[in-house]
């Protein structure tokens, strides 16, 4: 026999005291492995949604334009390709909105695939049957629209247009398409229905197009805008892959793939560089230049522009090139240097304009404005000279190909994206145009041009190469050589994203679920190990004699101690084990849960069960611990206890554990302590949140110590008549043992505490809805479009554009225009890490208006403290660009604080950081961050337009508001909708963690009013023989039925009185300052139900006294 | 065994309770005596002080010459094991271990009661359970719960061994029983046996018997 032998024995023979133990440890450990497992199984369901949805694509590459199909097809032929990959689709992608012509049902927002047969190859499937014009929607797409197959489907998409819509010759209107389809049978997700390479949880609402015919709808034949790649299984998830990805297109692409041209002009005497844009950018610009370097030649930069009108002397021409240039053209054709005033005609010009050196001449030239108007403006230069048609004056192609302009057999047919009046045109005019087609008729020095007509977008519309004199044939191909080395697709026209490295990435979550619920079942984790404390104290109570006999025969103290923690340690393992068990069907509750009630707060119900080893071996390990170290304090107190004491059956905390003067000088300073905090939060010396908080907190300790010490001095005699005397009997069994009392209270308080105030922390979306410090800013809209609004809709010009005017519902409607580039959404609606954030760039009219409110910021100036929108017009030193974001995105949902960055990539730009400069407070922008529109502008050139409206509407007339703006914009997809129903899908993600919270809470609270059934029983059996006394003297069972219910009643009005009390102190400013509400309702509700759980175990502690033998006892006595 | 000038008083809120007022005395192996004297007269008091349980508030105890209350906690447990048996009126003995563990109870201070098994079998036998070392404290009779508590004390051959009112429980005849055995096996194993009890045929079995009065002693 070893002293072992003896813990396996007690094991043994105290298996049901131990019961108990081993259940509240399984319920912790549960409790605690159901949490980890939970959050095992959101991060296994978002890899397995991930997988889904990539199906076999690894890598993207994504091209600013459009670019040859043919290029996929040279991209797999390189040597290199086979060593890293499997299988290559070229395919369109898009944005659109899907109205389903039965119904009229609209979907707006639709991932639009153009695909063929090598897209379904890539990923191992055969193609799904389907006509030249049928599509195939997503079965959530189908859904939403009411679809089935054979029904109409039209769908809106943006056509794709070469010279962008933010310079005067873009087009702003008609810049769509419209298909009709016939609708396929919806593609279920395991059918690849759901593909998509941004991860996200939701539902994906997709539309698969027949290739061949998007890309005869959008005139763009045999053209694409990505290609998709399978990696070979080594390095798909991994950045090799799109390293790998990077060097084939580098190898494959050509000039013309990166949308320059490098053509031969003025009979072969040059090579113009070009970009199809019109516009060429800076970057191409300085390679051109740098390539004629390389070559021996001497670029030369040009901006051509159209003038209105050319006018001197009181005479005209309409609508005129204009060409700026400099060196050793402008001194050729002015014969000197350049002045900033100058301007050259050619003959034909100052002829029709009796012009002589010397004269002014004025240009009178459109410009279209960044806020969506367009303006003519007035320029004066002084004629230098005049010059024959004859060498560079005479060269049309100085002048880029401008749709509807250059392409006209004459100027009649001219059909620019501006307002002309052809009446102005004369015949000479048209015998112009007929002879020389766009030749400039002017020319000015390029810094002055640029000056005028100078573009974010770029500043020349080409780059002269003279081909130097004695040049051999191949001189063009070496520049073209020299050009494409200095361009880099990866850095100029396309993107090369690792989806499937990525979206794992991102499916690590913003939202550590295991984390959340840790936190939210903590009071169910603390309620099980005090019980587990307690039943375990319980039953070593039991056996005192047995502690002070070992003690007798020479075991110390330590070692007794030690015997019964191996004792509670092995009760503790086999409660982990249960409870690891018990951990599944837990966390199989959960999830369940979150599919169903709580599905607000993940958006998906696609969510499976996984558990990993470690997560179950952390939680049994864990609630081992915990457990383990509750039964180690509970035992503290028996080395105070001497071994006579302990032979006597003395557990001997009486005299160690009660309530002393410090208890009472304890709780006297506490209170006085939350008055000061209180008074100094009323006097604003101290913030109001943090001083109530403070002061309800102080207030539950000083109350709980109150309540020990009031518990243990209770005195005095029954009164009155009937029960009252039986009950106050049974308020004096409280004091029996004021320790375990105030315990108990303690519990209950502090889980009341909790409860009520996470419960004001709910948030009601229509709170602060008209107010332009609210969540909504004062917005009662919010809408998105599919296409960018260019046109600005606060003038009678961008009315008539838009296809607004003359509509009566939008009477005193004002719109705040913000730029947007679409990315991840940052709000908690998303589940995986955000890698792209969306950005909005804001009008500098919004920020100037200081709507919103902000919790922090890095504000420095008294300005940017008072707004701290200001602070996103800052030029910071390195570059970077100022953001401000939500504050609850920016903390759990991107995990950054200010001064922080955000890096995200743009296709064919170096990446870009974001600095996080101010945090909203929680409200309408949880999804996005925001920039100013300068910087968003020099951020992402290639965004056009507006696609992000901020509505004010009239009181009351929100929803025709909105009914009519998706009407009469649905040409781009406008999606508007209320903001309280944008805040209200983020409050109500906000909301159901504060179920879950509350529903986890209200269980610890239930099973801590379990405890205190427990703790009742326990008093009752301890003084059976004072009942019995009580029965002999000629009390009846209700007696002590009523006796039992009022100890129960008192104890459990102390700890949720308290609790509400001490809570309601600490929300009141919050409640105030955010806008919750006091959920009295459900939170009487939980309160209740408490009472009556409370009540229902005191029932069974009164059963369980009425069975024991108290005649008996009193015998023994 | 020499006890001088021993004195124990109690903490109370109207002051220091005194219990033992000066007890001397020298006990040498093989004698025994009973302690008497009124509920409240301190001898459970001055028995648990011999046994080292409870420390006085002056004097010195010394057995074999070593004061056991100037040793470290682990040391006096050790001393503890080694020299003293107790046999108690209620017999604590462990419900969830066999009559034969524990009677080896006190061996298992020391990890393993195996080398002890032999001694415990002979004691059981000596005490008439040989035939239920198998069985638990439940299926016995109280006069044989308090042999098998007898047997325990002496398992580990004690010097002194302390009985606190050992037949209290019983009824005349098993206390009888019990009291015949308990002297035997003292007058075996040479202890030095101190009996408090209130019971007067009990202490008339020993050869010397003292009354506890006032916190002093005083022989009969």
């Amino acid at each position: 026999m070893r002293a072992s032998t003896l813990v396996r024995r007690s094991l043994r023979h105290y298996w049901r005291t131990h019961l108990a133990v081993v259940l509240g440890v399984a319920t912790a450990v549960a409790v605690l492995t159901g949490a980890l497992v939970v959050g095992d199984s959101v991060r296994a369901s978002l890899r397995g949604l991930v997988a889904q949805r990539l199906g076999q694509a690894d890598v993207a590459v994504r091209a600013t334009r459009f670019f040859r199909e043919d290029l996929a097809r040279e991209v797999e032929q390189r040597p290199a390709f086979g060593a890293s990959f499997l299988g290559l689709a070229p395919l369109v992608i898009l944005d659109g909105a899907v109205t389903h012509e039965e119904s009229g049902r609209r979907a707006a927002g639709v991932l639009v695939y153009g695909v063929d047969e090598r897209f379904w190859r890539l990923h191992g499937r055969a193609a799904p049957a389907a006509g030249p014009r049928d599509a195939l929607p997503s079965a959530p797409l189908a859904a939403e629209l009411g679809a089935s197959a054979g029904d109409t489907l039209l769908l809106r998409v943006q056509q794709p247009s070469e010279v962008s819509a933010a310079t005067l010759y873009g087009r702003r209107d008609d810049q769509g398409r419209t298909l009709r389809l016939a609708a396929g049978t919806p593609l279920a997700a395991a059918a690849l229905g759901e593909f998509a390479l941004r991860p996200q949880q939701q539902s994906v609402r997709a539309l698969f197009v027949p290739l061949r015919l998007l890309q005869r709808t959008l005139a763009k034949p045999a053209a694409v805008n990505a290609l998709l790649l399978d990696a070979a299984p080594a390095v798909e998830a991994t950045p090799v892959a799109g390293d790998a990805a990077a060097g084939l297109l580098r190898e494959a692409a050509s000039l013309g793939d990166l949308g320059v041209a490098a053509r031969p002009v003025a009979g072969g005497t040059a090579i113009a560089v070009e970009r199809e844009e019109a516009l060429l950018d800076d970057a191409t610009a300085e390679a051109a230049v740098e390539a004629a370097r390389t070559v021996g030649a001497a670029p030369q930069r040009v901006l051509t522009y159209l003038a209105n009108t050319i006018a001197a002397n009181g005479r005209e021409v309409p609508y005129s090139l204009v060409s700026a240039v400099d060196g050793a053209p402008w001194s050729a054709l002015s014969g000197g240097a350049p002045a900033g005033d100058a301007i050259v005609l050619n003959d034909w010009a100052a002829r029709e304009l009796g012009a002589r050196a010397g004269d002014a001449v004025t240009l009178a030239y459109f410009l279209w404005l960044e806020e969506g108007r367009i303006e003519e403006r007035h320029a004066t230069f002084t004629l230098a000279s005049v010059v024959p048609m004859e060498g560079l004056a005479a060269d049309r192609d100085l002048t880029p190909d401008y749709p509807g302009i250059t392409g006209s057999a004459q100027l009649a047919d001219w059909d620019p994206p501006f307002p002309i009046d052809l009446s102005r045109v004369r015949k000479p005019d048209e015998a112009y145009w007929d002879r020389h087609r766009a030749t400039p008729k002017a020319f000015v020095p390029l810094a002055r041009g640029q000056e005028l007509w100078g573009h974010r977008l770029g500043r020349l519309t080409s780059v002269r190469v003279p081909v130097p004199p004695g040049a051999d044939a191949a001189f063009a191909g070496r520049y073209a050589q020299a050009l494409r080395a200095e361009l880099d697709p990866i850095g100029t026209a396309y993107a090369v994203e690792t989806v499937r490295a990525d979206s794992l990435r991102a499916s690590e979550g913003t939202t550590d679920f295991g984390e959340y619920f840790l936190y939210f079942s903590a009071f169910l984790v603390a309620a099980a190990l005090l019980l587990t404390a307690l039943f375990f104290r319980f039953g070593v109570e039991q056996r005192t004699r047995e502690v002070g006999l070992l003690r007798a025969v020479g075991f110390t103290p330590a070692r007794v101690r030690r015997g019964l923690v191996l004792e509670g340690a092995a009760l503790a393992v086999v409660g982990a084990l249960a409870g690891t068990a018990a951990a599944w069907a837990y966390g199989a509750a959960l999830l369940w849960a979150m599919r169903t009630f709580w599905v607000d707060a993940v958006g998906t119900d696609q969510l499976r069960l996984v558990a990993t080893p470690a997560s179950l071996a952390i939680g049994a390990l864990a609630g081992i611990l915990t457990a383990v170290g509750c039964v180690a304090l509970t035992l503290r107190g028996l080395r105070r206890v001497s071994a006579r004491a302990l032979l006597a059956g003395s557990r001997g905390d009486e005299a160690h554990l009660g309530p002393t003067r410090r208890t009472a000088r304890f709780a006297v300073g506490g209170a006085l302590a939350a008055g000061l905090l209180l008074v100094a939060a009323v006097r604003d010396v101290i913030p109001a949140a943090g001083a109530f908080f403070g002061a309800g907190l102080l207030l539950l300790a000083a109350a709980i110590a109150g309540q020990w010490r009031w518990l243990a001095r209770r005195q005095g005699l029954p009164k009155g008549a009937g029960a009252r005397p039986v009950a106050w009997l049974g308020f004096r069994n409280a004091s029996y043992r004021p320790g375990r009392s105030a315990l108990c209270v303690a519990l209950i308080a502090a889980a009341t505490f909790v409860i009520v105030s996470v419960g004001a922390f709910r948030r009601d979306a229509r709170e602060g809805a008209g107010d332009p410090k609210g969540p909504a800013g004062g917005y009662a809209l919010v809408a998105t479009s599919v296409l960018p609004l260019h046109h600005d809709p606060h003038t009678a010009a961008g009315l008539e554009a838009l296809n607004l005017a003359g509509e009566a519902a939008l009477g005193g409607v004002r719109f705040e225009r913000f730029r947007l580039q679409p990315g991840d959404d940052a709000s908690c609606l998303n589940l995986y890490r955000p890698q792209n954030p969306t950005v909005l760039g804001a009008p500098e009219g919004f920020l100037r208006a200081g709507r919103f409110s902000f919790q922090s910021s890095l504000a420095a100036t008294e300005a940017e403290r008072a707004n701290p929108w200001l602070l996103l017009e800052r030029e910071l030193p390195d570059g970077a660009i100022p953001v401000a974001a939500d504050a609850n995105s920016l903390a759990y949902v991107l995990h950054r604080k200010l001064g922080d960055e955000v890096v995200v990539t743009r296709p064919g730009q170096p990446p870009l950081r974001l600095r996080l400069v101010a945090a909203l407070r929680n409200g309408l922008f949880q999804g996005e961050l925001i920039t100013s529109e300068r910087a968003f502008l020099r951020a992402f050139p290639d965004r056009q337009g507006f696609r992000f409206l901020l509505v004010e509407a009239p009181a009351g007339r929100e929803s025709e508001v909105a009914a009519a703006l998706e009407s009469r914009l649905a040409d781009y997809g406008l999606d508007a909708v209320p903001t309280t129903e944008r805040l209200a899908r983020y409050f109500r993600v906000e909301n159901t963690y504060l179920s879950m919270f509350q529903a986890l809470g209200g269980l610890g609270l239930l099973l801590g009013t379990v405890g205190l059934g427990a703790v009742l029983l326990r008093n009752a059996l301890e003084r059976r023989r004072e009942l019995a006394l009580l029965r002999a003297v000629g009390y009846r069972r209700r007696h002590l039925t009523v006796m039992v219910l009022a100890e129960n009643a008192l104890l459990l009005a102390l700890g949720l009185g308290t609790g509400v009390a001490c809570a309601l102190v600490a929300i009141a400013p919050a409640v105030v300052e955010r806008g919750g509400t006091f959920p009295a309702g459900s939170l009487a509700l939980l309160l209740l139900a408490v009472v009556a759980v409370g009540q229902l175990v005191s029932r069974a502690a009164v059963a369980l006294i009425h069975r024991a033998p108290l005649l008996a006892a009193l015998r023994s006595e | 065994m020499r006890v001088t000038d021993l004195r124990k008083e109690y903490p109370t809120a109207a002051g220091p309770l005194p219990i033992l007022g000066g007890v001397s005395f020298e006990l040498r192996r093989g004698q025994a005596v009973a302690v008497m004297g009124p509920s409240g007269s301190g001898k459970s008091t001055l028995l648990y002080i011999l046994g080292t349980l409870e420390p006085p508030t002056s004097g010195q105890v010394t057995l074999d010459g070593v004061d056991p209350f100037a040793l470290g906690e682990a040391e006096l447990a050790a001393f503890r094991n080694r020299q003293v048996g107790f046999v108690f009126q209620d017999h604590c003995l462990l419900p969830q271990c066999t009559v034969l563990e524990n009677v080896l109870t006190p061996a298992l201070v020391t990890g393993d009661a195996s080398p002890h098994v032999d001694r415990a079998r002979k004691l059981l036998d000596q005490v008439g359970l040989a035939a239920r070392a198998d069985h638990r404290p439940a299926q016995l009779s109280g006069g044989e719960r308090q042999r098998v508590a007898i047997a325990r004390a002496l398992v580990l051959q004690p010097v002194l061994l302390l009985c606190d009112e050992p037949t209290g429980n019983l009824d005349r005849h098993t206390a009888d029983t019990v009291a015949s055995l308990l002297l035997d096996l003292h007058r075996d194993q040479g202890t030095i046996l101190v009996v408090v009890t209130h019971s007067a045929e009990l202490a008339a079995r020993l050869p010397v018997r003292w009354q506890l009065a006032e916190g002093r002693l005083q022989g009969t």
